[in-house]
C-alpha cells in the first residue's frame, strides 16, 4: 500500500515538473505558443494567406461542371496516377519548380485555379497555393481534403495521365 | 534465486543500467528538437488528428519536457518506479497513435525524433517503437521484480 502511494506520488511529481518546465519556458521564450490557438485548417490558411482562399465543394463542383476551373493535384505523381479529379493536372509539390514549367501555359490561361490534395491536414495544397500566390496568381483556391470530398460526392475522377502540350 | 548468484546479479544490474541509459538517450534526443520548435511540433500533434484542438498546444508544450525530465530521472535513477511507468505509458501511446494513423491511411510526419517534414510514419517506425517498448518492459521488470528481490 505504501509502495503504491509512493509510485502514484512519483508519477504526478514527474508530470508536474514537466508541466511547470514546459509552461514556464513557453511563457518566457520569444515566440511563445498560445495555449488556446484555433487549430482548424481554415483558420490557419486564413491567417497565413490573408484573403479567403478556401473554396467549398459546392462552388468547386459548379466551376467543374461549367468547365471554368483548372484543377491542380498537389500530391506526388504516384498518387496522381492512382486517381485524380477528372481533368486535373499534376503539379507535385516535391518538385514544384521543375514541374511548374511543364504546365505553366495552362495555368496562365486558367480563369480560376483549384488546388487540392487529400486528407484533412494535407499541407501540399497549402504550400502550392502559397507558392502560386507569391508567384503572382490571384485566382487561386484551395479545396481542403479535395480528393476525399470529391469522391464522397461521387463526382468524376479518372486515372488517365494528362500530358500538357 | 538465480539472480542472487554473483555473475547473474552483476549481469542483470548491468543490463538494467544499460536499458536506463538507452531509454534516457532516446528521450533526450526526442525532446531536443521539439523543445526548440514547439510550433512545428504542435502542427505535427495536430496532424495526428487524435487530440481535440484544445489539447494540441498544451501537449506540444509539455510532452517534450516530460521526455526531457524522464531522460534526467532515468539517468539519475531517481524516482525510478514512476519514471518506468510513465516511460511505458508514453511509448505505448506513441505506438498506438502511429498504428491508428497508419491503419487509416493518413500520410503524416512522425514527429518522433524531429519536427522536420521528411519523416513520415511507416512500418519501420513501428519496429523502432517496438524495440523501445521492449526495453521499457525490461525496465519495468527490473524495477518491480528483479531489484526488490536482489535487495533481500
Amino acid at each position: 500500500m505504501v509502495k503504491t502511494k509512493k509510485i502514484i506520488w512519483q508519477f504526478f511529481v514527474i508530470i508536474g515538473i514537466a508541466f511547470i518546465l514546459g509552461i514556464s519556458v513557453n511563457y518566457f521564450r520569444a515566440h511563445s505558443l498560445s495555449l488556446n490557438k484555433k487549430w482548424s485548417v481554415k483558420n490557419r490558411l486564413l491567417s497565413e494567406l490573408g484573403t479567403d482562399i478556401i473554396i467549398d465543394l459546392e462552388q468547386a463542383k459548379e466551376f467543374f461542371l461549367k468547365k471554368e476551373a483548372l484543377f491542380i493535384d498537389a500530391r506526388p505523381v504516384k498518387d496522381y496516377k492512382k486517381s485524380h479529379i477528372k481533368g486535373a493536372l499534376s503539379l507535385p509539390w516535391d518538385n514544384v519548380e521543375k514541374n511548374f514549367m511543364n504546365i505553366s501555359s495552362k495555368i496562365f490561361q486558367a480563369r480560376i485555379i483549384i488546388i487540392y490534395c487529400d486528407g484533412e491536414t494535407c499541407e501540399l495544397s497549402h504550400h502550392l497555393g502559397k507558392f502560386l500566390k507569391n508567384a503572382g496568381f490571384e485566382n487561386i483556391k484551395i479545396l481542403i481534403n479535395g480528393l476525399t470530398v470529391w469522391k464522397e460526392e461521387t463526382l468524376p475522377i479518372e486515372k488517365k495521365i494528362i500530358v500538357s502540350s | 534465486m538465480i539472480i542472487d548468484s554473483f555473475p547473474h546479479k552483476f549481469f542483470f544490474t548491468f543490463l538494467y543500467k544499460i536499458t536506463r541509459f538507452i531509454l534516457a538517450i532516446m528521450f533526450f534526443y526526442a525532446s531536443y528538437d521539439k523543445i526548440l520548435y514547439p510550433t512545428a511540433f504542435a502542427k505535427i500533434v495536430y496532424s495526428y488528428q487524435i487530440l481535440p484542438d484544445f489539447f494540441v498546444n498544451i501537449t506540444a508544450i509539455v510532452l517534450p519536457w516530460l521526455e526531457f525530465v524522464l531522460g534526467v530521472f532515468l539517468i539519475a535513477g531517481f524516482y525510478i518506479q514512476g519514471s518506468a511507468i510513465i516511460t511505458n505509458i508514453l511509448l505505448i501511446i506513441f505506438m498506438g497513435a502511429i498504428i491508428f494513423n497508419l491503419s487509416r491511411g493518413l500520410n503524416i510526419n512522425c514527429g518522433c525524433f524531429s519536427t522536420s517534414l521528411n519523416t513520415s510514419i511507416s512500418l519501420l517506425t513501428i519496429l523502432r517503437d517496438m524495440f523501445f517498448i521492449f526495453l521499457s518492459f525490461y525496465l519495468i521488470y527490473s524495477v518491480f521484480f528483479l531489484l526488490p528481490r536482489s535487495k533481500k
